[in-house]
């Protein structure tokens, strides 16, 4: 099929609540990436883009619709999809009691790494992030931003193709933050693709190839910054999106 | 399989890794346990102690006072008795009397007698009544009980205590007034009546002998016991009463110190997305963690017990009076065979839990309830009439504590054990498919705000869960009658309670899954034909189970008397005739179908029909709880089930379970009367029926559903 590798259809999650019936937290999102690039979705908060790539990691299962990682579908084989996918989100937390390097060595293992290989990329991951010191601390005694490293480490463990970050940055401090999006920018130096979410604009304006706007659980616009800037005629990202969103607010007005 | 190991050792190195966990949960038991046990002894020998040491003061007033301190007087000077009746050997009765009943009494007697008692000035006080005086049988008890011990010396016959209602004594009354509360007041209150029997004994002999008769029995010929149970049937029955409550307490223990991290405490910290993100599957998650449990569980225990055996072994701490233990090497690797299901069930139970909580805090308020109902199957040997060769092998755990009790007795049954052990098996199975399930919804998964649900509650998840919720009423109405007992009215209790259940299940369900009340339980109107087919089928049905009974009780015997005690019960004959009616026929007629011809036959629906009939059947026959009356039921049920998808209509299959029933209580006296032939009558006519039925044109009640995705 398509060489695409991420591509969604029609994705679409409702939940149900007692109190308030039914919510369409995510609603029809078709979208797909190309090979290589940073493709964003910018959002408020409550928007959907948790609810969108926790699908996409098949933590949700859709409602309707379906999506692909290599054409493996999140419906159907949900076991090569996440085989495919490295995950990290805030709320993803490492064992406190495992050392670093035991972190890596078991997530490496289970996301189906060859044995032969485990030592050894466990050690690449170590030198690469500058973990040797702590390689042997136990994770309850690391700092924050140790903890970031080692973290990122083990979503890459298994060197997957593809890789989703669900708002990384929340509650970083400048420094970490930024540490982390130049770790970002290498992996997408080496050809991995990368699904990254955020509400923060200045970082989907460094970082994205292409961004989509995400609104009450519907993507109302995807392109490419200039493309943005030529479609709404405005500069700022920050600008660019409050056009956008309040564009679809009326319209929703309407139809209802 | 590289992954789940790779889970297994993580688990267990976090444990290890965890100063408190290994403290609360190994250190604390290991040096508790001989306390315990250490305290219990001790207390229990002090007691006994007391109240060998002490001197029980009496009083006595009343015109016959001088009479009982004769008696008494008389008991006390008889000193230490040959054995009662010339018995000897190892039996209860060859005890014999003591050296002394250390009664002292306590002169003049209070004049308030029941402070003195309160205040234990005095332990008993006699009122010493003549002749004449009116005993009554029953008097108010208010606070100090009151028993009458009437006393003559003159006459062969010496009771002491009389049933003669309010009949004036011919003879002395010794009314005596004790405290049944206070340890030293009842065991005075007791001596007291031992002296008097002692001195009743006494003046037997005497008169006996002035008369020239043997006085003792040993004059005309000695007994003997033997125990021929020897002391390791003996010790190994007690020992298998109580051998399972204690290894579950431990597995629970053990269990929980792992269980409450395992799922919900992953989900807490946010580990559990991460795991969820990875490319091992959710089974293998769920394996994982059970195994951990698992292996937790059993160290755990296998670390008490040797602990245990340490302290005995080395003699800080000494078996309770009677007990031994003799157990090979081969019993010990028998008896974790046979607890291993029971280990897994407990693991599964907990994981269970632990999958269900949201919090590390609220898995841990779920143990309690869980180590109850843990509990609770392992106390089946207790009951003294629960047996391995009944129902009860079909109850996971339960089965298996009775399964170890006999064969620690000395009386295994292999074919029943190795069924108990299936059970439990499977039963662990089921449980820890059940969390594999809890995994994928999403709400568990996440501690988000939204309640997200793959399915809106309706037909499908009521398909789901169908099978599920009957079981589980099967199970409470099971549980209650083991606990109901016997006596007066136990049927009227056992019908309403079994009624009550199937039909708050039936409005439960239409009420949760948001079932159309009309269809869910077919309601409607059946073709004529189809009341000719039930007025045929009914008696021919009956007929053929009958027969059914018979062969099936050639192949698997059923001993006269649970039969009859069987019939007794469903059928007292002290009934009134409109309660038999209303009890045995019309109740059962209309809430059962309604469960398992109503709701369960249209959870079903979906499946071929042969399956959906057979399942059905299976689960009425099994709600009936009598072993025997399995398949006969069975093919009643599968009747019905027939005849209700057959005929669109539920009302059918009521009359027609109606009519089963109103004959069986008022035409057939007994279960086993009609000879081999009346089944060959019978059988064209349940042909003819159910061809009938087949043609009877009625609606087809449920179609085949849309598959969707």
């Amino acid at each position: 099929m398509s060489e695409a590798p991420v591509r969604t259809a029609g994705l679409s999650k409702s939940f149900w609540e007692a109190s308030r019936g039914r919510i369409d937290a995510v609603a029809d999102v078709t979208f797909s990436c190309r090979p290589g690039e940073i493709f964003g979705f910018l959002g408020a908060n409550g928007a959907g883009k948790t609810t969108t790539l926790r699908m996409l990691a098949t933590i949700l299962s859709p409602t309707a619709g379906d999506a692909w990682i290599y054409d493996h579908s999140v419906l159907r084989e949900p076991q090569e999809v996440r085989r495919c996918l490295g995950f990290y989100s805030a709320s993803t937390a490492l064992y406190p009691r495992l050392t670093a390097a035991e972190t890596l060595e078991l997530f490496a293992r289970i996301n189906g790494l060859p044995e032969p290989r485990v030592r050894a990329r466990r050690d690449e991951l170590i030198a690469r992030f500058g973990i040797g010191k702590y390689a042997d601390a136990r994770i309850e005694k690391l700092s924050t931003g140790m903890k970031q490293k080692v973290s990122i480490a083990r979503t890459i463990a298994h060197d997957p193709p593809v890789l989703v970050f669900d708002e990384p940055t929340v509650g970083l401090d400048v420094l970490n933050a930024i540490e982390l999006q130049k770790v970002i920018a290498e992996l997408r130096s080496e050809g991995k693709t990368i699904l990254f979410s955020t509400h923060i604009m200045s970082e989907a304006e460094r970082l994205c190839d292409r961004i989509a706007i995400i609104h009450q659980g519907r993507i109302h616009a995807c392109d490419s910054l200039e493309g943005l800037r030529a479609r709404t005629g405005l500069h700022y990202l920050e600008d660019i999106f409050v056009r956008i969103v309040g564009e679809a607010d009326a319209l929703h007005a309407e139809a209802v | 399989m590289r992954a789940v190991a790779a889970l297994l050792a993580t688990d267990l190195r976090q444990l290890v890794r965890s100063r408190r966990a290994l403290l609360v949960g190994v250190l604390l038991p290991i040096a508790v346990w001989p306390a315990v046990l250490f305290i219990s002894q001790r207390v229990s020998a002090e007691q006994q102690a007391r109240l060998d040491q002490t001197v029980y003061l009496w009083s006595v007033a009343g015109e016959e006072a001088d009479l009982l301190r004769r008696l008494v007087a008389e008991a006390e000077a008889a000193g230490p008795g040959e054995p009662d009746a010339g018995v000897t050997g190892d039996g209860p009765a060859a005890a014999g009397w003591p050296a002394s009943f250390g009664l002292e009494e306590v002169v003049p007697a209070p004049d308030d007698f029941r402070t003195a008692i309160d205040e234990e000035t005095i332990h008993v006080f006699v009122e010493a009544l003549p002749p004449g005086t009116e005993t009554a049988a029953a008097q108010e008890a208010t606070g100090s009980a009151s028993r009458t011990a009437a006393s003559d010396p003159d006459h062969d016959a010496a009771d002491v205590g009389t049933d003669d209602g309010a009949a004036p004594s011919p003879v002395p009354v010794f009314r005596a007034h004790y405290r049944a509360d206070r340890d030293l007041s009842r065991e005075a209150m007791d001596r007291l009546q031992r002296a008097l029997a002692r001195a009743n004994e006494m003046r037997r002999e005497r008169l006996l002998l002035a008369r020239g008769f043997p006085a003792r029995p040993s004059e005309m010929g000695v007994i003997e016991t033997r125990d021929i149970a020897s002391e390791a049937e003996s010790t190994g029955l007690q020992l298998g009463r109580f051998i399972s409550a204690l290894l579950v307490s431990l597995l629970l223990a053990g269990g929980s110190v792992v269980a409450s991290d395992s799922l919900a405490g992953e989900k807490e910290r946010g580990t559990l997305e991460t795991l969820l993100t990875t490319a091992v599957s959710r089974v293998q998650i769920v394996v994982a963690k059970q195994l951990s449990i698992l292996v937790v569980a059993l160290a755990m225990t296998a670390i008490q017990l040797a602990a245990i055996w340490a302290y005995i072994g080395s003699g800080i701490v000494d078996l309770p009076e009677g007990v031994s233990i003799a157990l090979t090497p081969g019993l010990v690797v028998l008896l974790f065979v046979l607890y291993l299901p029971v280990a897994a069930l407990l693991a599964s139970a907990l994981l269970l839990a632990s999958a269900y909580a949201k919090s590390y805090k609220e898995a841990q308020l779920y143990f309690l309830p869980a180590f109850l109902i843990g509990i609770a199957p392992t106390l089946a040997p207790l009951l003294p009439g629960a047996s391995l060769r009944s129902i009860l092998a079909l109850v996971p755990i339960a089965n298996l504590s009775l399964a170890v009790k006999d064969i620690l007795a000395g009386d295994p049954d292999p074919l029943l054990t190795v069924v108990a052990w299936l059970v439990t098996a499977t039963a662990a199975a089921a449980l820890a498919a059940a969390s594999s399930r809890m995994l994928t919804r999403e709400s568990l998964i996440t501690t988000v705000q939204l309640e997200p649900s793959g399915a809106l509650p309706g037909p499908e998840l009521f398909r789901r869960d169908v099978v599920r919720w009957v079981a589980a009423a099967w199970a409470v109405i099971l549980v209650a009658s083991l606990f109901m007992g016997t006596g007066e009215r136990i049927l009227e209790r056992q019908i309403g309670f079994n009624m009550s259940v199937m039909f708050g299940v039936t409005l439960l369900l239409l009420r949760r899954y948001r079932l159309p009340a009309r269809e869910t339980l077919s309601l409607r109107r059946p073709p004529p034909s189809a009341w000719l087919a039930v007025a045929l089928g009914a008696p021919s049905a009956l007929v053929v189970g009958l027969f059914l009974v018979q062969v099936t009780a050639g192949l698997m015997p059923v001993p006269e008397d649970v039969i009859r005690a069987f019939v007794e019960q469903m059928f007292p004959a002290d009934l009134a005739p409109w309660k038999l009616l209303l009890l045995l026929v019309l109740l059962p007629a209309v809430f059962e179908e309604l469960l398992f011809r109503g709701v369960l036959l249209s959870g079903l629906a979906g499946q071929r029909t042969a399956v959906r009939v057979l399942v059905c059947a299976v689960a009425f026959a099994l709600f009936h709880v009598s072993f025997f009356r399995l398949v006969p039921t069975a093919f009643l049920g599968a009747m019905l089930a027939l005849a209700t998808l057959w005929t669109g209509s539920i009302f059918p299959a009521m009359a027609w379970h109606a009519a089963n029933n109103a004959i069986a209580a008022f035409v057939l006296g007994d279960v086993e009367a009609l000879p081999p032939w009346t089944a060959a009558f019978a059988l064209p006519g349940l042909a003819v029926a159910l061809y009938l039925l087949r043609r009877s044109g009625g609606v087809e009640a449920r179609a085949r559903p849309r598959h969707d995705g």
